[in-house]
């Protein structure tokens, strides 16, 4: 019998790819022409929601809640392009959870958020206070239950605290997205600039792995989590309400948001992120980025009203199956490099 | 088993002990650590999961007798042995889920016997706070005790007979959802002890023993409640057998992980120890109930056990690494392993992975030791509890340091194509 590490060297010899590229330059420019900008329209969207908020409970009427409406549909949007960043400042102080707790598999952001409002404990309000508590009733899923059931209108009208609790989330989520943009701009820019010198990164090149997983794992994501999940195994047996988003009928604009802001992320940047990989493999890579977005442009930014028609059922499969593709040709391009990703958080489940 | 261990010396690792000598001009040397070969440390992997299954199923039997007990002649006194039987058993189990992620017959079964967290509504009465509908799960409030047919969006159980085969085969994931756990430990936990009421603050469930009186019942339908306990308690031991025979020689499990060769041997052992100290117990189990400040988000919810089950966790995960387990008789399991292998072949790495799993195992003591004296995970996670969050983030950083040093143990011996269970409430090891 051979021992282990004898053996073991010659599993390494797929790697064919020669690596020569300048890690600090991929990173700084996606971090300076898509993640920042990105994070600070996202910001933008949310102190613009926020400012909306705290003059909505002197007087709700339809028009005001609209605007409201309108204000969360436009934070969403702008949430959704960096959703699938899920390394630097978004991990402080458990920011990616305080901001949008989903999926939620046992409904507990939900029950917690129906025992808030039942217990009128305003001294949970203050933006500390709240900062502490369940991050189930923190974010914008909480807000999205809140401000888009057919009750929310004449609910927020009647019951001052339930529209306190608006404020307290618009508030919450405006702080956190500055917060993000903010250290974005500055000291994780710095961070990622010196990658190879100080201690948060081991080098310039492991920081461009946590790029690439920010790209890579989230195709995954949205295969299973937002797309397979809800599907099932038929058109009757589909599960709205496991979708993300399906209270403000936009479970599938997300998705195509995600994908576009994924395509930015991959060939955005000078150099950009796609030169990490085989040069050969772009091409395809980016004709099944288009084919997701293709079967996406065919279908209602609502899944309820997609999964109403068997074509619309069979686009959302085929986007799965398209996910799927393009996940398993990155996932081969990398494997042709020396770049190894680590833990995959996603697969296994 | 244990007399197939032996160790190896490489060639290597004969040229690294002639090199010490020649260098050293010591005479009075200790002798280096010699790497096993693999085929051992697979050895003494096997050894472990099939005594830490003999011993779960051991317990099992133990419990299914205790629970016989209590149903002959409930009492508080035939409760309360049920329900040290149940804490019993599930030391051993603990402590074989290490050999779940990797193992795919075994992370296939898993579901059946071990399934959280689960929506007890579906098994029986819950408190008005649980409340009464669910996004996710139609029979959320199904309550099988109460209702021998069912008829729910279109789908019909019949429940008129209480059995193993309608809890595995029908109930069990109804509809496809994964909380509709109709078997396992939890399922006879909440049968056990019944809701904990008590929110963040100190207190397990409190079911009465007269849930399963036959003449003085409470909370109606003694009779089917009985009927279940019996059956699902029967069933963890059936479910446990078949794991005991998988692991046999020939057995599924065995021979998978035979057919997997060396490598494939080693890389089934790492993410297995990956998969639960990073996605599994530091995300999902660990840091979730942290993150939502809620007591359902507690593996052992009614027991609160949930302190000791996150123990034996831990020490699951080092038993493996180290190749040591002590059987609930006593008895010593210890075999060539991955840490001979990684103590011989890198030591700063097998210093960092001691570290890592001292670093974890204090903290879990200290989580059991808060438990035992009444500080509860449950309690530990309420909102205004600073020490109690400091101790959980202590825990999570502790197993991500942990999961990180095992990703450095999978590239030092150059594995790939790993992938390790994650969770949604961690964000990837950096």
């Amino acid at each position: 019998m051979k021992p282990l590490f004898l053996v073991l060297p010659l599993l390494l010899s797929g790697a064919a790819f020669s690596q020569s590229t300048n890690w600090t330059e991929v990173n700084l420019a996606l971090t300076d022409a898509v993640v920042i900008p990105d994070y600070q329209a996202f910001a933008t969207a949310t102190a613009d929601m926020n400012q909306q908020a705290k003059s909505i409970c002197t007087s709700i009427t339809p028009q005001s809640l609209a605007d409201l409406q309108s204000a969360f549909q436009l934070t969403m949007d702008k949430w959704q392009a960096v959703q699938h960043i899920q390394f630097g400042p978004i991990t402080y102080f458990n920011w990616n959870y305080r901001l949008q707790y989903w999926p939620d598999d046992n409904g507990t952001g939900a029950r917690q958020l129906l025992a808030l409002i039942a217990s009128k404990d305003t001294s949970v309000l203050g933006s500390e206070a709240f900062a502490r508590q369940s991050v189930g009733v923190q974010g914008l899923q909480a807000l999205e239950q809140l401000l888009f059931t057919e009750a929310s209108l004449g609910e927020l009208q009647t019951d001052a605290y339930r529209c306190r609790v608006v404020q307290a989330i618009a508030a919450n989520l405006d702080e956190i997205a500055a917060g993000v943009a903010l250290r974005w701009s500055d000291e994780f820019r710095t961070t990622v600039a010196t990658a190879d010198e100080r201690g948060f990164f081991e080098s310039a090149e492991d920081a461009t792995i946590d790029f690439l997983k920010a790209e890579v794992e989230p195709i995954r994501s949205l295969q299973q989590q937002k797309l397979e999940a809800i599907l099932g195994e038929s058109q009757v047996g589909a599960r709205v309400k496991r979708a993300e988003s399906w209270r403000s009928e936009r479970s599938v604009r997300n998705i195509k948001i995600n994908v576009a802001s994924l395509g930015r992320f991959f060939n955005e940047g000078n150099p950009a992120l796609n030169t990490v990989l085989p040069p050969e493999d772009i091409e395809g890579i980016n004709a099944s980025f288009t084919k997701v977005e293709a079967t996406l442009a065919a279908l209602p930014d609502s899944i309820t009203q997609a999964l109403e028609t068997e074509s619309g059922y069979n686009n959302l499969k085929q986007a799965a199956a398209d996910l799927s593709a393009l996940f398993e040709l990155l996932e081969a391009s990398l494997k042709k490099t020396d770049l190894y990703l680590g833990f995959n958080s996603l697969d296994g489940d | 088993m244990n007399s197939a261990i032996q160790y190896r010396a490489s060639s290597w690792w004969v040229s690294a002990l002639l090199s010490v000598g020649l260098f050293s001009g010591c005479m009075t040397q200790v002798a280096a650590p010699v790497a096993p070969a693999t085929s051992a440390i697979i050895d003494t992997y096997i050894s472990i999961a099939q005594a830490s299954y003999g011993d779960a199923l051991l317990t099992a039997q133990q419990l299914q007798r205790a629970v016989n007990a209590f149903l002959a002649q409930p009492a508080a006194a035939t409760q309360l042995a049920a329900q040290e039987a149940w804490r019993a058993a599930r030391i051993p189990y603990q402590q074989t889920e290490a050999f779940r992620f990797g193992n795919s017959v075994v992370d296939e079964w898993e579901v059946r016997v071990n399934a959280w967290p689960l929506d007890e509504g579906l098994i029986d009465y819950v408190s008005s706070a649980y409340g009464t509908e669910s996004d996710n799960n139609y029979f959320y409030t199904a309550n099988i005790i109460a209702n021998p047919l069912l008829d729910i969006e279109g789908i019909s159980v019949d429940a008129a007979n209480i059995t193993p085969q309608l809890l595995g085969e029908t109930l069990h994931e109804l509809d496809g959802v994964d909380t509709n756990v109709a078997t396992g430990y939890h399922a006879i936990e909440f049968l056990l002890w019944g809701q904990d009421l008590n929110g963040t603050n100190p207190g397990a469930g409190a079911r009465p023993y007269t849930d399963y009186s036959l003449e003085a019942c409470t909370n109606g339908n003694c009779d089917r409640r009985r009927a279940y306990l019996e059956s699902a308690t029967s069933l963890l031991v059936t479910d446990l057998e078949e794991m005991v025979q998988d692991w046999a020689p020939e057995g599924a499990a065995y021979n998978d992980l035979r057919s997997k060769g060396e490598e494939g041997g080693i890389a089934t052992i790492l993410t297995g120890m990956g998969s639960l100290a990073y996605g599994e117990l530091a995300g999902e189990r660990v840091r979730l109930g942290l993150l939502l400040h809620d007591p359902e988000e507690e593996p052992d919810c009614f027991s609160d056990n949930t302190h000791w089950s996150h123990f034996y966790d831990a020490k699951g995960i080092s038993n493996v690494y180290r190749g040591e387990y002590t059987r609930v008789n006593g008895e010593k399991i210890d075999g060539a392993s991955l840490e001979d292998l990684i103590r011989a072949q890198a030591p700063a790495l097998h210093a960092e992975m001691s570290a890592r799993l001292e670093a974890t195992d204090l903290g879990m003591t200290e989580l059991a030791e808060k438990g035992e004296a009444g500080e509860t995970y449950d309690v530990l996670i309420a909102s205004n509890n600073a020490a109690g969050e400091e101790l959980i983030n202590r825990i999570v950083n502790a197993l991500m340091e942990e999961t990180r040093t095992i990703e450095k143990i999978i590239n030092q011996l150059q594995l790939q194509n790993i992938s390790i269970e994650g969770s949604d409430s961690l964000p990837p090891p950096q």
